[in-house]
């Protein structure tokens, strides 16, 4: 049996984690798909502000009497591309860092660790915010931001990783072979300590996601792209009068988020199957 | 009998004066009054900037000679206890009060006016070398008496004197600073921690949270201020400002404090009152300040073009709630005497505005971009970023492509008045009662000066403009003094040196336990030394 089938078996088992993987599917589909059978600009002022869901405007439309339905697709893409990038950017530093601090351990360790305490003492959503703050915010900064805050923990695990593998015999076996260290590490440690970081950093898409809406309620996001924070941040001001239109991104995000969280655990049982018949 | 005829009228004079002061007791003295207001401000004087949130918090610190009272704004004393002017209208001698003290306990004198309006007032506010640029020399013959000659007659100089216009500084504080420059002077403590002669002073400023005023008890108007104290509360959601207005944990939410989403709702509440009245001398008016020295923006064609992608019938219904009206100039049509009615509306055309763009030459690329650009918007709040987002979608539609920059109140005002640092922001300007007051320091190139606010950041240099503006400042004629305005007024609706948008209005919300708010024509602007709580 191949490699994947045995992966997808062992996946499969977990009904909650597929149930996530349905979801989460149907959420990239709606974030690739929408706006194009959805075509409206979510910036376009279309009728009265404030309207509630009705046949022309299936979720209402915003306090600019917007699209709410246009914004939630368009804030999918948003959503899920920042979540993305800044996770796989996150998880290549914290990889990077992670590896060479485990593998040469001493001074290096020493070093990079110290830098990696000191961002994890921080709490990360407040140094997003000052992060985005100085640099303005834009769907780069933003992204930037998040990615700075995401890596240590990675870089942590991976460094575990690599102490515990550093003086196993095929290492051992491969420095007498002469091999040079990089090849050790890229090719010969990190696909041994690739699973475990691989379920890290699929929930770190979900965290990631919620920073951003947390920013972008905040006001910290690009002005220019609408992302479900966006959307409740500017329906926020007319709470009272309007509820569904926080509502209807507040529930898109715990949807999402969930997914992700529940693919996650699936990872986690395919990837490590040992720690699950602990 | 003489004599008895005299003290008769002397009699009768002082009855009149004590029924005056009689009426013009506090019925209740004491509490504290909350009102709202977002951004915070920069700073407690309005010579650092004349920002509303400003404005409203340093005219109850700072005075001036002279107080207003009605919606035409009739002069009535303040710092001053009466006034003189000459026959040619050249020069006018203001008596001041005597025992005004400084909050720091020094005595106020005519040499604090004198200093304050020559050092500070004249050159570093916006609109100072307007008031008093004909003013030939102040002149102090003794220490409560300043006598202003003016090289020609000022139709509008008993309108000067108002607290956030010409506020007067204390002498003994401002000869500590540097004077020389604007920068530090704006820099100065005085604007951080004032010392006025107003009815209340400056107990506490917590950045980012709020600012207590308390009572003055040395006011020279004996029995005020009626409140304890006054806070302004800085919230920066307007949701959470809306709640503290129906929870009457604030009382007051001044010219427009509340996002107007609410207004509606709240003023509708039993316990609240709201008006437009009270700023009948401000004549707010929104625009979109345009910087003219670079290209495509220097094309007039570029601006029609804009002008003609905007529907402001929209902005004004969907973005400010219909609490305004479409603007055609730089005057606002609610001026009876200077608006000019010839001017035409602007027209929401989209077609043409993308058809003026071909002819201008700025064709679109295989993106359908036109051009890029960048756009600030001024941070008061909700409404002007939906004002942001409508803009960049609209021009995006006829190919500009445009970028929002997003940036705190004194970093907005560096950007667009010190730095000249950006292309298209949105931002509201006052006429006051006169053009000349008002209107004149956006266009005229003497204002293209850095570091001022609220001038002509656009760079905008039209000799016929600055011409006419000098000739009307003067002329006491006024049906000429009418046609210059005419003119001006066809010129710039033409020029588009800033893309008119739309008249605002203001509404001031208040609980129905606080009185007197609504003195006069800026009563925000006032020093509420009358201002009661039940």
């Amino acid at each position: 049996m191949s490699g994947l089938a045995l992966f997808w078996r062992r996946f499969r088992r977990n009904t909650a984690a597929v149930g996530g993987l349905v979801v989460l599917l149907l959420i990239v589909g709606a974030a690739v798909f929408g706006p194009v059978l959805h075509p409206v600009d979510p910036f376009d002022m279309l009728g009265r502000p404030t309207q509630p869901p009705s046949a022309r405007f299936l979720l209402g439309t915003d306090v600019s009497g917007r699209d709410i339905l246009a914004g939630l697709l368009h804030g999918a893409r948003v959503s899920l591309v920042v979540g993305i990038v800044a996770s796989l950017a996150a998880t290549v530093v914290g990889l990077l860092v992670g590896a060479v601090a485990g593998y040469y351990g001493g001074v290096i360790d020493n070093l990079l660790m110290r830098a990696t305490d000191f961002f994890l003492t921080i709490p990360s959503f407040v140094l997003a915010i000052v992060i985005v703050a100085i640099f303005q915010p834009s769907i780069f900064t933003v992204t930037a931001a998040i990615a700075t805050v995401s890596w240590p923990s990675v870089a942590r695990l991976v460094r575990g990783e690599f102490i515990a593998q550093r003086d196993r015999d095929y290492v051992r076996a491969c420095r007498a072979l002469g091999m040079r260290d990089w090849e050790i590490i890229l090719r010969q440690i990190l696909p041994n300590a690739l699973p475990p970081v691989i379920v890290v950093s699929s929930l770190m898409v979900a965290t990631a996601i919620l920073t951003e809406s947390g920013l972008s309620f905040l006001g910290l996001s690009d002005p220019d792209v609408v992302s479900w924070g966006y959307q409740i941040g500017v329906g926020r001001s007319v709470l009272r009068v309007a509820w569904w239109m926080s509502a209807i991104p507040g529930v898109t995000i715990l949807v999402t988020v969930l997914a992700i969280n529940l693919v996650g655990e699936g990872l986690n049982d395919a990837l490590n199957p040992r720690v699950q018949q602990r | 009998m003489t004599t008895n005829l005299t003290k008769a009228i002397m009699g009768a004079a002082a009855l009149a004066a004590l029924a005056g002061t009689a009426a013009a007791q506090c019925p209740k003295t004491g509490g504290t009054l909350t009102y709202l207001y977002h951004p915070e401000p920069t700073a407690l004087s309005t010579i650092a900037t004349s920002a509303v949130p400003v404005a409203i918090v340093s005219t109850k610190i700072y005075e001036s000679l002279l107080t207003y009272e009605g919606a035409g704004m009739t002069p009535k004393p303040g710092l001053a206890e009466s006034w003189t002017v000459s026959d040619d209208q050249k020069t006018y001698t203001f008596k001041l009060r005597q025992g005004v003290k400084w909050h720091d306990g020094k005595p106020f004198s005519a040499d604090d006016v004198k200093y304050s309006i020559e050092k500070v007032v004249k050159p570093y506010t916006s609109r100072g070398r307007v008031y008093f640029g004909d003013v030939e020399a102040i002149e102090t013959p003794d220490p409560y008496t300043v006598v202003f000659k003016l090289k020609a007659p000022v139709p509008f100089f008993m309108n000067v004197f108002q607290p956030g216009e010409a506020p007067i500084l204390p002498k003994h504080i401002l000869e500590t600073i540097d004077t020389s420059a604007s920068g530090p002077v704006r820099q100065s403590s005085l604007m951080r921690q004032p010392v006025g002669t107003g009815p209340f002073k400056l107990k506490e400023w917590t950045r980012g949270s709020h600012v207590i005023l308390e009572r003055n008890p040395d006011y020279w108007r004996k029995g005020h201020p009626c409140l304890d104290q006054v806070v302004l509360r800085v919230l920066p959601d307007g949701a959470a400002r809306a709640i503290a207005m129906e929870s009457g944990e604030a009382d007051v939410a001044p010219m427009s404090a509340l996002p107007e989403a609410e207004i509606e709702r709240i003023a509708k509440l039993p316990h609240i009152q709201a008006t437009k009245e009270g700023a009948e001398a401000l004549g707010p008016n929104m625009w979109l300040e345009v910087n003219l020295r670079d290209k495509p923006l220097s094309d007039v064609r570029v601006r029609r073009a804009i002008s003609m992608a905007l529907d402001r019938s929209r902005i004004v219904d969907v973005i400010w709630y219909g609490q305004g009206t479409p603007a055609t100039g730089p005057i606002v049509s609610a001026n009876p005497n200077f608006y000019n009615k010839a001017l035409k509306p602007f027209v929401y055309d989209p077609k043409a505005a993308n058809r003026l763009l071909d002819e201008a030459g700025y064709k679109r690329g295989a993106d359908g971009v036109r051009f890029r650009m960048t756009q600030n918007f001024l941070p008061y709040g909700e409404s002007w970023v939906r004002l942001g987002e409508y803009i960049r979608q609209e021009l995006g539609k006829i190919g500009i492509a445009v970028d929002t920059k997003s940036l705190d109140l004194a970093g907005w005002l560096k950007a667009v008045y010190t730095d000249w640092d950006f292309h298209l922001t949105s931002t509201f300007s006052h006429n006051y009662s006169d053009p000349t007051i008002g209107v004149q320091r956006t266009f005229i190139s003497s204002s293209i000066r850095k570091g001022a606010t609220f001038t002509n950041s656009m760079g905008y240099q039209n000799a016929r403009v600055d011409e006419l503006f000098a000739k009307a400042a003067r002329e006491t004629d006024k049906a000429a003094r009418k046609k210059q305005f005419d003119e001006i007024q066809q010129i710039l609706h033409d020029e588009l040196p800033v893309i008119f948008l739309v008249e605002l209005s203001y509404t001031s919300l208040w609980n129905k336990r606080v009185h007197g708010l609504i003195t006069n024509g800026i009563s925000m602007y006032s020093s509420w030394d009358s201002v009661w709580k039940e």
